[in-house]
């Protein structure tokens, strides 16, 4: 009689006991974020010559990692990552903008109560409490422009500032990846160990797509080389530091911001282009967007505000300059302006009108207070498509309005329909690697009545061992 | 397809979102009345609305504007009209002082004429909303009655003088279009504004005072050639008279031409807010069947999920 049995019953023993503990693992992470499902993988341990039956032994442990997938959908998570921050911001400008506009509020609304006050003005220029009316209203457009150009220059910055503290938090992260290629390198395929720290790669490079459009590639030991815009980030046990970098363009003025790669010298490698992740998206919102100095051929809105602006004040300027106010007596008109300022921030009322209504030039020759011809002039000019592009005053806004509701429109056709390829390769990935309870719960079963029935085989060794034990006394 | 736990619940997530991000889509759109909440919601229709919203404020100013000046050719007509009554009680007065029966009343008739010539000037002072409507682009009253020195053509000394201008107050009630919208003094009331008042004062001095330019004793009668002078005076008062009421036919017929493009005004308005309500206005019909269709499909996948996320093998252990 052998006493193998017991030698192969112990194998099976501590390999359904191993098996059990994998499961439960499964069972324990299964919300885990990044946690891919394990499965244990037993072999029949070869015997030695002539011996009879073979004892079981897990041989390593299988992990699930859809790897074809994870980049195809990193690179979607980046775009739609960037979509999201699109629509968000965007969210955020339509509700500066106070548009879609609805009764008496809005840029629209207050041109219209210029207008009318406008009108008003020219029907009875003498009137001085018409003439008052028609500065209050004029000041009240210009402070709303003032108001929308600091709200939009306030999220500008805050945008900056977002950018910087998520480049802030990217930088720990890329350090610790690269810690993880070490440690990755040195554990053992199939352990336990090397599966948590693919798990944790796996992890940090989701967040990390998040952020910015990155590739990955991987070596034989596990070793994962993060690239960016065809530069290397991370490779082996060394990661470059992104800093946020402003420039100013002394010519236009403009400032921009860029993400620089910085070696762990300190010296700065190059500046990366993104287009995508969250990241790119906070950045083109800061340098086009909302860049009033902006050059490229991008849709600016403070740009094209400021440009309706100019052009707006410049064209009522140009009207009022031939006109003359109610104690001009001189034979050329004094050139007076109703605005100061050419951009959001900076229109006002001109310091002299402002002081005294009766300086508005409404009458088109001296000494005759009850002529507003250039009154007139001005609100016909205003409601004729006298600016760029063929538009009236009103026209040239909601031009710039639509096109920002085009731009919201396209990203949040983009941001669905990343969303749903995002949610199908999810789904892929999961199907692959996620943990389902009712396969652990079978699994559960097998490896317990697996378990149980080493332990009986153990049982009746031990009895058979007691027999034996028996007959030789 | 193999599904795992986690992400039975994720797309269980991502279902309920879209679920209920519609749905208050769709409440919104019940609460404003408006099927335009965002910017981004029909970007062509956007640009439609923001075309009516500018045509319609447009043309609802253009509407006031020229209710605001229909308003001002009324009160023009009116006093057109009482000018024009004005200057027929005056030839009815000199027609009385020609009369044999009144013949030695041309004193009391000359008061009567200086009361008329009052009048007249009060008239011709008239204003409305702030204007002095036969002012030119001037501010203030501009017919003045004064008495100068007197002279041997003008014993009396009487003289209406004008301190207004002879320029046209223009206004702009259509895009493009502008029209005088005040009558200018010499329209009305001859060479520089005054001829007319010149004829009345004339009338005066001659029912008031003699040839030799003392004043007419009380019930002194006129001699045949001052009423030679007065007969001629009738006439050209009564040219002055169908000059005023040409001007009177004329503004009615400028009131009525704007009073049917105010009726057209109206009517494009209306069609303008039926073109803009079609893109900015919620179909309350529709949205409220959409919202009872989304309720619906979001209890039916709230039971769905509260039965199958709830099972599992474990259950059965």
């Amino acid at each position: 009689m052998s006493f193998r049995v017991l030698y192969i019953t112990r194998s099976a023993l501590l390999a359904q006991q191993a098996a059990l503990d994998i499961t439960s693992g499964n069972i324990a992470n299964v919300n885990t974020p990044g946690y891919t499902r394990r499965r244990p993988v037993l072999v029949p341990i070869v015997p030695q010559p002539g011996a009879q039956g073979t004892g079981v032994l897990l041989l390593r442990i299988q992990e699930f990692r859809a790897r074809y997938l994870e980049q195809q959908l990193r690179n979607t998570t980046a775009r739609h990552a960037a979509a999201e921050s699109d629509e968000r911001v965007l969210q955020r400008i339509t509700a500066i903008l106070g548009e879609p506009a609805t009764g008496d509020t809005g840029v629209a609304a207050l041109l219209e109560k210029f207008l009318d006050a406008l009108r008003d003005a020219a029907y009875n220029p003498a009137d001085l409490s018409r003439r008052q009316l028609l500065l209050q209203r004029a000041e009240a457009f210009a402070q709303a422009l003032n108001r929308i150009g600091q709200d939009l220059e306030q999220l500008r910055q805050e945008l900056l500032g977002q950018a910087q503290q998520q480049l802030d938090a990217l930088n720990p992260l890329l350090q610790r990846l690269a810690e993880l290629n070490i440690r990755r390198a040195s554990s053992p395929e199939g352990s336990e160990t090397a599966i948590a720290l693919a798990d944790e790669q796996a992890r940090l490079l989701d967040t990390l797509a998040r952020q910015l459009p990155i590739t990955t590639t991987q070596d034989e030991r596990g070793m994962i080389t993060v690239s960016l815009a065809g530069h290397v980030l991370v490779s082996g046990g060394s990661a470059l530091r992104l800093e946020l970098r402003q420039q100013l363009d002394d010519a236009s003025g403009e400032r921009s911001a860029q993400v620089w790669l910085i070696a762990e010298s300190g010296t700065p490698i190059a500046s990366v282009p993104l287009e995508q992740g969250e990241l790119g998206s906070l950045l083109h919102h800061y340098n086009v967007t909302l860049d009033g100095q902006e050059r490229t051929t991008g849709f600016s809105l403070v740009r094209e505000l400021n440009g309706w602006v100019a052009e707006l004040v410049e064209r009522i300027n140009a009207v009022l300059a031939q006109g003359y106010g109610l104690e001009d007596t001189g034979p050329t008109p004094p050139g007076r302006a109703l605005f100061q300022g050419t951009t959001l921030q900076t229109v006002r009322l001109a310091a002299d009108v402002a002081a005294d209504a009766r300086a508005l030039p409404l009458s088109a020759a001296p000494g005759q207070p009850d002529d507003g011809t250039i009154a007139w002039r001005l609100l016909d000019e205003l409601q004729q498509p006298v600016l760029s592009g063929g538009r009236t005053a009103r026209g040239a806004y909601s031009a710039i309005v639509t096109q920002l509701g085009t731009l919201q429109a396209q990203v949040q056709e983009r941001r669905q329909w990343l969303q749903m390829s995002q949610q199908q390769l999810e789904a892929q990935r999961q199907a692959l690697e996620g943990v389902n309870l009712d396969e652990e719960a079978l699994n559960l079963i097998r490896y317990q009545k697996a378990f149980e029935a080493a332990a009986r085989v153990a049982s009746v060794a031990a009895s058979l061992l007691d027999t034996l034990i028996r007959m030789g006394s | 397809m193999r599904v795992s736990w986690a992400y039975r619940f994720d797309a269980a997530t991502a279902a309920l979102e879209r679920l209920q991000t519609q749905l208050l889509q769709h409440q919104q759109r019940l609460a404003t009345g408006q099927r335009l909440q965002q910017l981004g919601d029909d970007p062509a229709a956007l640009a439609r609305v923001l075309r009516m919203d500018e045509l319609i404020a447009q043309t609802q100013r253009q509407r006031d504007t020229l209710a605001l000046l229909q308003q001002e050719l009324q009160a023009l007509q009116l006093h057109t009209e009482g000018l024009s009554d004005a200057l027929a009680e005056i030839a009815v007065l000199l027609q009385e002082a020609l009369d044999a029966k009144n013949l030695d009343k041309p004193a009391l008739i000359a008061e009567r004429l200086h009361q008329r010539l009052e009048d007249l000037v009060a008239r011709a002072n008239a204003e409305f909303a702030g204007h002095y409507l036969f002012a030119g682009t001037q501010h203030e009253a501009p017919f003045r009655l004064q008495r100068t020195t007197a002279t041997a053509e003008n014993p009396s000394g009487l003289q209406v003088t004008f301190a207004g201008n002879l320029q046209e107050r223009t206004a702009q009630p259509t895009a493009g279009g502008s029209e005088a919208l005040s009558i200018r003094a010499d329209e009305l009331f001859g060479q520089g504004g005054t001829e007319l008042f010149g004829l009345v004062v004339a009338a005066y001095n001659l029912l008031a005072y003699r040839a030799d330019g003392s004043q007419r004793p009380p019930e002194e009668s006129l001699s045949a050639q001052e009423r030679e002078q007065l007969q001629q005076l009738i006439p050209q008062l009564l040219a002055f008279r169908q000059r005023i009421d040409r001007v009177t036919a004329r503004t009615a017929e400028r009131q009525s031409r704007w009073q049917v493009l105010a009726e057209q005004l109206e009517q494009y308005l209306t069609q303008l807010r039926a073109f803009r309500s079609a893109d900015a206005d919620a179909d309350l019909v529709q949205v409220a069947l959409e919202l009872q269709k989304g309720q619906t499909a979001l209890q039916a996948l709230l039971q769905t999920l509260s039965r199958v996320l709830t099972q599992s093998l474990f259950d059965m252990l």
